[in-house]
């Protein structure tokens, strides 16, 4: 796939073109942007989306126990269940939560799983930042998809990340690159807590010994006062700005180090 | 610090090879691959009797940091995968060598593995990478 047209969503009044997608169709997205990199056609690039409400999980989700009937359950009231291809922890998504996904490709020893979650979370907290807003990163326990890169503002969490990484084939046994996904979901805005709800139902049908904890989070509508509109408005044009100064500066950083053997 | 085994083969994608007297070949992934994945909690292996190709993907591990590849490092048919996995994927953190082999080729041609690392190979891999 070349170049999706999400990739630089564009300003218009003052709002941005960023889509709201059915969850199967964004993932698909983020995992075609991922192939342009597997195939050579782009080094790097981003995808900035909004998601129709639906609970979001990693692929090992769907061999537990009561998946089936748990898929059934939520579908029939209105949350469907799409599994996804990076590791992590359930998600929830609705159209309050914006997606950011990079995809870059990189030499395999020039690149560890913590640098890849910092290649995001650098670019979001620079945005937040210019909000006026001081954050940082690190693992919230009570937070939903917990890890140590969740993007934190006064140790609540904002974001949760995760990643996929995808070898390049290559003659080279020793120098090889790999194309890396990394996904980022920010709480833009609530209502918050029957999300939350919603994910803890999803645990215990599950069996899965899991409560998310509704303090341990925050959304941006909570922190800037703003809401709709006007917060998106606010917080979007900064979010593309730093997603392109990531991408410029990927390529300026990657142009000598990757190996040339595709 | 991470184990290695004198026997196997390595790929620098961190998996390892090892050849059986039956001339079959077993294949899972490294002490080191499992320590930078952190806990794995699934692993996706192919079917019994699936065809897989030397350097290309044959499967999925994924951890709760991350997600990733796995190749086979030879070409053949999958004559066994291990169930145990599915109930138990964290075995492959505890015995990466052992209980936590991902699954077994038949191969087509043995000398594919001339091309994959001796330890002293992945080890001098891994120091460059640090």
């Amino acid at each position: 796939m070349k170049q999706t047209q999400f990739s630089t969503a564009k300003l218009k009044d003052g709002v941005s073109d960023i889509p709201i997608l059915n969850a199967k169709i964004g993932l698909d997205l983020e995992l075609n942007l991922l192939q342009s990199v597997v195939d050579g056609e782009t080094h790097a690039d981003f995808l900035i989306w909004r998601c129709e409400q639906s609970l979001v999980v990693p692929k090992s989700f769907s061999h537990k126990a009561n998946f089936k009937l748990t898929q059934k359950y939520f579908n029939y009231i209105g949350w469907p269940i799409v599994l996804r291809e990076t590791g992590g922890d359930l998600t929830p998504q609705y159209p309050g939560m914006l997606n950011v996904a990079i995809v870059f490709r990189s030499a395999k020893k020039a690149v560890s799983i913590r640098d890849s979650y910092l290649e995001i979370c650098q670019p979001i907290i620079h945005a937040l930042s210019r909000l006026g807003i001081n954050a940082s990163y690190g693992s919230i326990n009570g937070a939903f998809c917990n890890g140590d890169y969740n993007v934190t503002v006064n140790n609540k969490k904002i974001a949760g990340t995760a990643q996929r990484w995808r070898q390049i084939k290559s003659v080279d046994s020793v120098n090889q690159d790999v194309a890396i996904l990394v996904q980022a979901a920010i709480l833009t805005e609530g209502p918050l807590t029957y999300l939350w709800q919603i994910c803890n139902e999803f645990y215990q049908r599950n069996d899965i010994n899991y409560f998310i904890e509704e303090d341990k989070h925050i959304a941006l509508n909570e922190i800037l006062k703003e809401s709709g509109i006007a917060l998106a408005k606010k917080i979007e044009p900064q979010i593309i700005d730093s997603m392109e100064d990531w991408l410029d500066s990927y390529k300026q950083k990657t142009s000598t180090t990757l190996n040339n053997n595709h | 610090m991470s184990e290695f085994r004198k026997e196997l083969k390595y790929l620098p994608s961190h998996e390892w090879a090892r050849v059986e007297e039956d001339g079959t070949v077993t294949i899972g992934i490294t002490d080191h691959a499992q320590e930078s994945l952190g806990d794995v909690v699934y692993v996706e292996t192919p079917e019994v009797g699936a065809d897989v190709n030397a350097g290309e993907e044959a499967g999925v591990v994924e951890s709760v940091k991350a997600a990733s590849d796995i190749f086979s490092p030879v070409s053949g048919v999958v004559i066994a995968v291990n169930e145990a996995l599915g109930d138990a994927p964290e075995t492959v953190n505890e015995s990466p060598y052992d209980d936590g082999w991902f699954f077994k080729v038949k191969p087509t041609d043995l000398s594919e593995l001339d091309d994959a690392l001796d330890v002293d190979g992945y080890k001098a891999a891994l120091e460059e990478d640090e």
